[in-house]
């Protein structure tokens, strides 16, 4: 079943990529252009997804295993919070700046995800952002991205 | 015995208190620098670039390449205990190494990377010493033609690298030659798959791709385990390699200095491909294949030695022929145009004492690298005892200002985001990273040196036999084909998991 | 117990808040009071980087402020150009560019960026290296006119050479060679400096262009490569036997040279004391002998003389382009 699914995505993914690679100019064999790599890549991957597709309707069968893709219902929505506030991170960080930003993912992070006790919140969200931006911006010189506030 | 003399002439630069003292700093920094995830040698090196313009050119060299083979003993620190590459040739590293670490032998896994890149350096600088000048002529007897033929060497033991479908690695690896294609096409000019994203533009690095492929979607997998849970067996095992380790690692470490220290000669070429290319060897003659990927030891002394190797390997191009091979020697080649050398053939006359001072503290370094990386595995193991729900925050932030900071592009963050995404839906479908990794590295060079050769060649197929090192390679990829298929699977083999 | 620790908690934060408050915001006004940013669009290593670090150095010196090297990498300076246009015209961030590389990315990409050489104002061009013909030193060419001559004897397409990527101005000095001698020539671009030398030493390609300041020393007997001619107005002072193009005939002149930029708006009155700082850094004598042995010759340009050059720069690399049919 999971096979399916992904064998299904995959052939669409290759068959969009071929049809880009087309576009870009395929060349001969003997002089291959911009397209090439990538048209012959995603018809390789087409093939192989197909495969892929054919032998999940083999197995199904001569093997009686239950393939199922597993997802623990009662935790997903946690790993769907880590993953927003991953990427509210990268697009705010230019306008918040960094220490801003450090400072409402940790809270984020332990206050809300895998809450703590607050004092325990209190203090990772004061130190790590403040550590952090020592180790980096102060003495390693990163460049980091000052926000509206100025820091 | 000239080289002997040089050699006494060397360690009597490189035992200078001053030099001994930089070569220290230098190697701290490096591994600091390696243990966090994307900041790279380049960084630390900038860095302190403007506090070397003070010192003697010597002094200045010794630091910065301290540096460099520093951070690859620190990177694969963090490989091993999060599963986060803290350099791009770790990622090998995070296969076995974060396997044993979950089993709670984190400390052999640290032991061993860290005697295998001490042994792997050292013979590494000792190949150096003596043969480098003819290596770095036969260096550039490797043309386009002859990087095709060793990137398709390359290809054919990816089959190596699977532990599951061989389908499914095959897709990757289909996948990664696509998203390597991503960016301005060498050749034509042209932008392939960037629809107007400057970022994109020169392809999507290959740093942000492992950490979120490999660092990122790990944190994600265990969001969803209680953590009440143990992510790591908080019983950790010994803290060092115990003898049956070290007689298993004893020849995986041989064999990776060999396949590390001439794959970094190559200009190019390099850790990266050194550490798949010995972990992929090393799976291929093992008596036990399938322990690969769930914490077999030589799956981590191979990578790690093969990336020391080559390390040393990689200053021969760049001290005999100035030629850096890497983003690290070219900075160190600048630096030394900045101090008014030349590197180049004539270096060695120019500047005896800086090559044969450097050469020598590159030997210095490797010890005190050894002594300083021992007594903190205690340290790093301590570490995997902070409460996950407190160490996932951290691993995470590390890793995003580790994907910012290499470029200071916002860009580069996101992409290791979305990597991320990609990586915690292949493992729930059972894909595995390696191959697509594997590929992406691969896979411009391939696609480069196909194309200058036949540009070369005037549309000619032959230039690829009728030259001698490329024939070699050529012959050497029909023989694993055969012998892959030849070689009996067992049954249930291939489609299956 | 919690409550008093939680009181004091906040207190601590408060206080903290407030210190780094007062930092941002209570500051004078004079030009430059704090560290200047110059940014940079190649990786560190390279002869930019080389050439921004030492001078930032010496602008140290002259501005009183640290003045710090920021690399921002990627799409042949597009991607610093395209940061620094967004950067208030503040005068404490400003651009470094080589104007030979970022002029033909901005013709060939106008379309596709935001900004073009109108957005910036120019504060100052130093230094330079001319662009030289290279042959592996094993090569049977001795003199540039063995080499035209072998061209021209052979089929069209025989003499092959390296570049370090297509419509860089190494690629565009070749372009033009073969427009004014008539050779049509095998063009195979490198991924940089690094690969395309090393072919060329490996005897892979035939010939390359190149800035002096990248060859180095490989320019030199024992270097492995030979020079054939230099793409300046007067002979290279550590060539001195190495004939020009323009006294063979051939009127190629490609300098690589550097500029530094300011995004628009910048006040007069800050804009006067960058350039009169550069100016004085670019002309220090010790400044010189550093850039010198990193492979640059000193040449200063004030923002006139600039924007005269980018303007003629501007027109022989467009024409270039067009007639090797590379414009988008």
């Amino acid at each position: 079943m999971a096979d399916r699914i992904s064998g299904f995505f995959w052939l669409i993914f290759s068959v969009i990529i071929a049809e880009e690679s087309y576009r870009l100019e395929l060349g001969t064999l003997h002089s291959p252009k911009a397209g090439f790599l990538p048209f012959w890549a995603s018809l390789a991957l087409g093939v192989l997804s197909s495969i892929l597709l054919l032998s999940t309707s083999i197995r199904r069968q001569k093997i009686k295993r239950i393939e199922s893709i597993e997802f623990n219902k009662q935790r997903l929505h946690k790993v769907f919070y880590v993953l927003i506030s991953l990427f509210l991170y990268g697009l705010l960080l230019n306008t918040f700046g960094f220490l801003l930003c450090t400072i409402l993912l940790i809270f984020f992070l332990i206050g809300i995800v895998e809450t703590q006790r607050w004092y325990v919140v209190i203090i990772t969200t004061i130190l790590i952002p403040f550590i952090s931006y020592m180790i980096f911006a102060v003495w390693l010189r990163v460049q980091m991205p000052r926000g509206f506030l100025g820091f | 015995m000239e080289a002997l003399n040089n050699i006494f002439y060397g360690f009597s630069i490189s035992f200078q208190p001053m030099n001994l003292l930089f070569c220290f700093l230098g190697v701290l920094a490096g591994t600091l620098v390696g243990v966090l995830p994307g900041l790279g040698p380049p960084a630390a090196i900038c860095l302190l670039l403007p506090l070397t313009f003070h010192l003697t050119p010597v002094s200045a060299i010794i630091m910065l390449s301290g540096i460099y083979y520093g951070a690859m003993y620190g990177g694969s620190t963090t490989s091993i205990l999060v599963n986060i590459p803290g350099e791009t040739a770790s990622v090998m590293t995070c296969l076995d190494g974060y396997a044993m670490a979950r089993q709670g032998r984190a400390g052999p896994a640290l032991g061993i990377s860290a005697f295998g890149s001490f042994i792997a350096g050292t013979l590494g600088l000792v190949g150096l010493t003596l043969i480098a000048a003819p290596l770095a002529k036969a260096a550039l007897k490797f043309g386009p033609p002859e990087y095709f033929s060793l990137m398709l060497l390359g290809f054919s033991i990816l089959s190596y690298l699977a532990s599951g479908s061989m389908i499914k690695a095959l897709m990757m690896a289909a996948l990664g030659l696509i998203l390597g294609a991503i960016g301005m096409d060498l050749i034509s000019g042209k932008t392939r798959f960037t629809y107007g994203i400057m970022t994109l533009e020169d392809g999507i690095g290959l740093a942000p791709v492992v950490m979120g492929l490999f660092g990122v979607s790990e944190v994600l997998l265990n969001m969803e385990i209680s953590v009440k849970q143990e992510i790591f067996k908080t019983k950790i095992k010994n803290l060092f390699p115990n003898l049956q380790d070290w007689k298993d690692s004893i020849g995986a470490i041989s064999r990776g200095t060999i396949i590390g220290f001439f794959l970094g000669i190559l200009p190019g070429g390099g850790a990266v491909i050194s550490s798949f290319a010995s972990y992929a060897i090393e799976k291929k003659i093992s008596k036990h294949p399938e322990k690969f990927g769930k914490g077999a030891i030589e799956g981590v002394a191979a990578p790690e030695s093969a990336n020391n190797a080559a390390t040393s390997g990689a200053f021969i191009p760049m001290l005999s022929l100035g030629i850096p091979s890497n983003a690290v020697m070219a900075l160190l080649l600048g630096a030394l145009m900045i101090y008014g050398l030349q590197p180049g053939p004539l270096l060695i006359r120019q500047a005896p004492d800086l090559f044969w001072g450097t050469i020598t503290s590159m030997y210095v370094g490797n010890v005190m690298l050894l002594v300083l990386n021992l007594p903190l595995i205690g340290l790093w193991v301590k570490i995997l005892k902070i409460p996950y729900a407190i160490l996932f925050p951290l691993i995470l932030l590390f890793c995003l200002i580790g994907a910012y900071s290499m470029n200071n592009n916002v860009g580069d963050l996101i992409i290791m985001n979305i990597f991320g995404i990609i990586g915690y839906l292949m493992k729930k479908f059972k894909y595995e990273g390696a191959p697509l990794v594997l590929a992406v590295v691969l896979g411009p060079m391939f696609e480069n040196a196909l194309r200058q050769s036949l540009m070369l060649s005037h549309g000619s197929f032959t230039i690829f036999v009728t030259r001698p090192i490329s024939l070699g390679f050529m012959i050497a990829v029909f023989g694993i084909l055969i012998s892959s298929m030849i070689t009996k699977r067992r049954p249930g083999e291939g489609l299956e998991e | 117990m919690e409550k008093t620790t939680g009181f004091r908690m906040m207190v601590v934060i408060f206080v903290v808040l407030f210190f780094c408050a007062s930092q941002i915001l209570g500051q004078e006004k004079k030009f430059p009071d704090t560290a200047i940013n110059l940014y940079i669009g190649y990786p560190p290593g390279g002869g930019v980087g080389n050439a921004a670090q030492i001078l930032a150095e010496g602008l140290k010196k002259n501005l009183g402020q640290p003045v710090i090297v920021n690399f921002k990498p990627g799409a042949a300076q597009a991607i610093a150009g395209d940061f620094v246009f967004k950067c208030k015209p503040d005068g404490y961030s400003l651009l470094y560019v080589t104007e030979t590389d970022f002029i033909p990315k901005l013709i060939k990409d106008a379309s596709l960026l935001k900004y073009s050489m109108d957005d910036f104002v120019s504060l100052g061009a130093s230094p330079y290296s001319p662009y030289a013909l290279a042959v592996n030193a094993e090569s049977p060419w001795k003199t540039l006119d063995d080499l035209i001559a072998h061209g021209r004897k052979s089929p069209p397409g025989t003499l092959s050479y390296g570049s370090v990527g297509v419509a860089t101005t190494a690629h565009l000095s070749a372009e033009l060679f073969s427009q004014l001698t008539g050779i049509a020539l095998n063009h195979i671009p490198f991924q940089g400096g690094g690969p395309a030398d090393t072919a060329l030493m490996g005897g892979h390609v035939h010939m390359c262009f190149g800035s002096v300041g990248r060859f180095g020393a490989r320019l030199r007997p024992g270097g492995g490569l030979r020079p054939l001619a230099i793409l300046d107005k007067k002979r290279a002072p550590d060539f001195p036997d190495v004939p020009t193009m323009l006294e063979k005939g051939y009127d190629m002149q490609l300098l690589l040279w550097n500029g530094l930029h300011a995004p628009k708006g910048l006040p007069n009155d800050v804009k006067s004391i960058l350039v009169r700082a550069f100016e004085k850094t670019a002309k220090d004598p010790e400044m010189i002998s550093a850039l010198s042995k990193a492979g640059y010759y000193h040449f200063y340009l004030n923002p006139e003389g600039q924007d005269k050059q980018i303007q003629t720069d501007y027109k022989v690399l467009k024409n270039i382009l067009s007639k090797a049919g590379l414009l988008n």
